[in-house]
């Protein structure tokens, strides 16, 4: 008879409070649950705040929690839907992780979604590590950029630039950048060094060393001499690697560099936007290149279109040294990236002379122009169709086209 | 009937896994829309590798992965040991001076860490041409990445196709 009442009682409730899927029965529970993953696999602590807004009978309630510097809000509603979004520092938009039926996900996804989003291994990492991946990412972005190797000729062409104390004024700490530059292209070997992009890494790495060296942050002259015997040893030994002398002797490490680097008051993107401005060398392999490209847009669409599709991806254009450590792992030098679900264009920082940057406009151009095409919309249409049916050899044949019709697209492409 | 159906749906949840592990190292592309294929390779034509690229960028990015006993390997040129440690439960033999086999050997170590990159043949049909050095094989060659930048390397690896140095060089 008790049992009788409590089924009774229970089945008031539920008709008075109508479930409706993940997001109405327990979320606050599966929030902290949530949190509590993330927080576990970060060594710490994550707190949410909730809030709850109702409008008649639709009601929405927001939970807010903070992961480092990103801000991230798990919106549910009434209907049963739910959205993870984050929002980065700086970034106007909010980007969507997850959206859809709550019923439709679970938060071992979500907290899936975070760690990928974070970049961060469940398990095995911790904040240390996250902070580590972070410096591993930049080094590798180092690596790409050859940066070791041309620092390494460098220093081992003449010390004087790097460590000399002499310097004072912007002006003087310029004119040492371009003589250490043009002492580093000669350097270069193979012929390419003059126009290759390794040559803008070149240049934008020497400002910056010329600038800390000026401000005197960087090499004292200990380290100087530090790096001068390494140099010797250089010459003695025929090769060696740059980056495990560095950790291994007083003068600063990479990570220091790195820090550097990201410390410098060099704005990456007003140099790539200035130099837009620059004439250029009319004869410079990358001028051809970019009006090469100019041409083939011209050609197969007029004028007008193309002059629309210039603005429309100068427009979008961000230059971003954090943005381009991340999308590096994938994309290995590459000039410009178009991220086409977020409509923007991810320009290589270390792009600065006015023939490059007129080259990667070109070549935003191009991509923004392929990536909407009409061909790949419809094979992508079409290898979404196949891929939820339950036949592999179709779905493995609609995704091989989709291939094809991505290097189809690169094709024509003029490069320097 | 039913045994396409499987079939299908084992080729689904592995693509799955793949899309996941992808998803877990590459943070840009939580959120990203996978597309991938399954193929096989001369070399080992029993691995289960699949050819793996996302929508959401242009040019789009390849990664190639492989599944073995539930473990996902996506490979990378900066992790040789990922592709060392696939290659060693594959038991290729490459101890002899047969050069096809080793043209697919690179051919697939190429697509492994550097999908959207081409080999560029040293002569006509020929992909290049190791040398025997002590135990190991040892040899050059040319690729030309998606962007059109031509790499020079240098690769020794031994008998059973583990990496045992890659390096760029500016000839």
């Amino acid at each position: 008879m008790k049992w009788l009442r409590i089924a009774y009682l229970i089945s008031l409730i539920s008709m008075a409070y109508p479930a409706v899927g993940w997001a109405q029965s327990f979320q606050s529970q599966q929030v902290q649950h949530m949190l509590d993953q993330v927080g576990q696999t970060l060594g710490k602590k994550l707190l949410f705040e909730q809030s709850v807004r109702e409008r008649g009978s639709f009601r929405t309630t927001t939970y807010s929690f903070r992961i480092g510097a990103n801000v991230y809000r798990l919106v549910t509603d009434s209907e049963g839907q739910m959205n993870l979004g984050v929002m980065q520092p700086g970034s106007l938009v909010a980007s969507s992780l997850w959206s859809g039926k709550a019923t439709s996900t679970s938060v071992e996804r979500l907290v899936e979604l975070i760690f990928g989003f974070e970049g961060i291994t469940p398990g095995s990492n911790h904040a240390a590590d996250a902070k580590e991946q972070k410096i591993q990412e930049r080094r590798q972005l180092g690596q790409a950029l050859k940066w070791n190797e041309l620092m390494n000729r460098a220093l081992h062409g003449d010390s004087g630039s790097v460590g000399g104390p002499s310097s004072s004024g912007s002006e003087a700490s310029m004119d040492q950048a371009l003589s250490m530059a043009k002492m580093m292209n000669s350097c270069v070997a193979g012929g390419q060094g003059g126009s290759s992009p390794q040559r803008a890494a070149v240049e934008n790495l020497a400002q910056i060393m010329a600038i800390q060296t000026t401000m005197g942050v960087g090499t004292s002259q200990e380290n100087g001499e530090g790096f001068l015997s390494r140099s010797r040893q250089y010459e003695k030994q025929g090769s060696y690697s740059f980056l495990k002398q560095l950790e291994s002797f007083q003068g600063p490490s990479p990570n220091q560099l790195i820090s550097m680097i990201a410390k410098s008051k060099v704005d990456f993107a007003q140099l790539f936007f200035e130099s837009l401005g620059k004439p250029m060398q009319e004869n410079d392999p990358w001028t051809l290149a970019a009006n090469r490209n100019f041409q083939m847009l011209m050609d197969n669409m007029g004028r007008k279109k193309t002059q629309a599709l210039l603005e429309k991806a100068v427009g979008q254009m961000v230059v971003n040294v954090d943005h381009f450590v991340r999308l590096d792992r994938f994309f290995h030098d590459q000039l410009v990236v178009v991220d086409v679900r977020n409509k923007k264009i991810y320009v290589n920082p270390t792009i600065n002379t006015p023939e490059q940057a007129r080259y990667a406009v070109s070549l935003a151009m191009i991509y923004v122009d392929r990536a909407s095409h009409a061909l790949l919309r419809q094979q992508q249409l079409k290898y979404k169709k196949s891929s939820k049916s339950a036949d592999s050899t179709s779905s493995n044949a609609q995704g091989l086209i989709l291939f094809q019709r991505f290097q189809e697209l690169e094709a024509g492409i003029a490069h320097p | 009937m039913a045994l396409i159906m499987g079939a299908g749906m084992a080729h689904a949840s592995s693509l799955d896994q793949v899309i996941s592990s992808i998803r877990l190292r590459d943070a840009v592309c939580a959120n990203c829309e996978f597309f991938g294929v399954q193929f096989g390779n001369a070399l080992v034509p029993g691995a289960e590798l699949y050819r793996v690229s996302t929508t959401d960028f242009f040019p789009h990015p390849e990664w190639l992965a492989a599944i073995e006993d539930e473990k996902v390997y996506v490979f990378e040129l900066s992790q040789l040991s990922v592709w060392n440690e696939w290659i060693r439960k594959q038991k290729v033999d490459l101890s002899t001076s047969n050069l096809s086999k080793h043209d697919q050997w690179l051919s697939m170590f190429l697509l492994a860490h550097r999908s959207t990159s081409r080999l560029i043949p040293v002569s006509a049909g020929k992909l290049f041409s190791p040398k025997r050095v002590k135990d190991a094989w040892q040899g050059s060659f040319r690729s030309r990445d998606a962007f059109g930048w031509i790499k020079n390397w240098n690769v020794t690896y031994n008998d059973k196709g583990e990496v045992l140095a890659l390096e760029e060089f500016t000839p």
